[in-house]
């Protein structure tokens, strides 16, 4: 079955995702989306646009750190901004895949029809 | 086509309230994620036009994007954006019309806070003491206005880079004016000084000093603004058509 996950499924969760995207490595918007694309094997349909004012927050909350590509960094077209998570992001994921567990036990509990 | 790319990130941070500062990182942010999408488009689609609409699909619904980046901003920083909107020159308005209401509001929140000083004084102060004071501060207010008007009307060819391709013929008019109002100044100043309080001679270049620094701080505030406005100037000088 081909299902497609789209804007209003994903928003609650976009945080935690994009946490989690950069606990693996530091990236700038666009490879936050393809990450999470890759991740998600396609089924994922996000409008991409929608990552900058979740980024905005996590900063604000000192969530993620940000720095500016250099001038120089001899790659053509504008330059980019380059995201990180902080010690305080760690732990943020780290709760919000606790909380992840819990949701998926329950609802899974009930949806699924086991209980 | 990066013109157009410049035009739907300006439909979406234009309407922003935000500083200007964060306003042009999310320009320069936008711009280059959709840069990157339209590249990518490009190399698989090759037709320029379908590319972009591709790219613009992808990137999701300006307003949308809006709503949400607006939500990201805290609320007390979009209190002072709503302040610089005040401050600032509204599209259409003269600058003479511009200089004038700064003024008005100059005079205006200084009389007002003085009118809440002296009705804090009322109990302790004698009327007549009270109505001097009065008179005194409204002035006062009064000159701050006017001379916030000048200052203004100089500054405004300099700060706004339109303005100062457009206009810089008429800059000389301005140079002048202020170096006339300044000499004028220190003129009476210095004037008023020796007739006052029987000063020497000597205290010329104290009084010189004192200005040079006022005007020195002036133009150095002129020079941020125009800094400032030079950055964002290639996305507020778009033409959305909203």
């Amino acid at each position: 079955m081909n299902v497609s996950i789209q804007g209003n499924q994903i928003r609650g969760h976009l945080e935690t995702m994009i946490l989690s995207i950069l606990e693996q490595n530091e990236s700038h918007g666009f490879e936050i989306v393809k990450k999470l694309e890759l991740a998600g094997g396609g089924s994922l349909q996000l409008k991409e646009g929608t990552i900058y004012p979740v980024l905005y927050r996590l900063e604000d909350s000192g969530l993620v750190k940000s720095r500016w590509e250099k001038e120089d960094s001899g790659r053509k077209g504008p330059r980019r901004k380059t995201y990180s998570l902080t010690s305080k992001g760690r732990k943020k994921l780290e709760a919000g895949r606790q909380e992840w567990n819990v949701f998926v036990n329950i609802v899974g509990t009930i949806v699924g029809g086991v209980a | 086509m990066k013109t157009e790319i410049m035009m739907m990130v300006e439909r979406i941070v234009r309407h922003v309230l935000a500083s200007t500062e964060t306003k042009l990182r999310m320009r320069e942010e936008l711009y280059s994620h959709l840069d990157a999408i339209y590249t990518e488009e490009l190399q698989r689609t090759g037709n320029s036009k379908a590319a972009l609409a591709a790219a613009f699909a992808r990137f999701g619904d300006p307003q949308e994007i809006r709503t949400q980046l607006q939500q990201s901003v805290p609320k007390w920083k979009q209190w002072g954006s709503r302040y610089n909107q005040l401050v600032s020159r509204h599209s259409g308005e003269s600058r003479v019309r511009f200089a004038a209401r700064m003024a008005l509001m100059t005079s205006g929140s200084l009389a007002a806070i003085y009118i809440i000083m002296l009705s804090m004084l009322y109990l302790s102060v004698q009327k007549e003491e009270l109505l001097l004071l009065y008179s005194f501060l409204l002035q006062l207010s009064l000159l701050f206005g006017l001379n916030g008007f000048v200052a203004i009307l100089c500054a405004q060819p300099f700060v706004e880079p339109a303005a100062l391709r457009e206009e810089m013929k008429g800059c000389w008019f301005q140079g002048v004016f202020v170096g006339l109002t300044t000499a004028g100044s220190i003129a009476l100043l210095w004037g008023q000084l020796i007739y006052m309080h029987d000063m020497p001679f000597t205290i010329l270049p104290q009084t010189l000093s004192g200005f040079l620094a006022g005007w020195g701080l002036f133009v150095l505030v002129v020079w941020f603004l125009r800094m400032e406005k030079l950055k964002s100037f290639p996305w507020e000088s778009l033409d959305l058509n909203d």
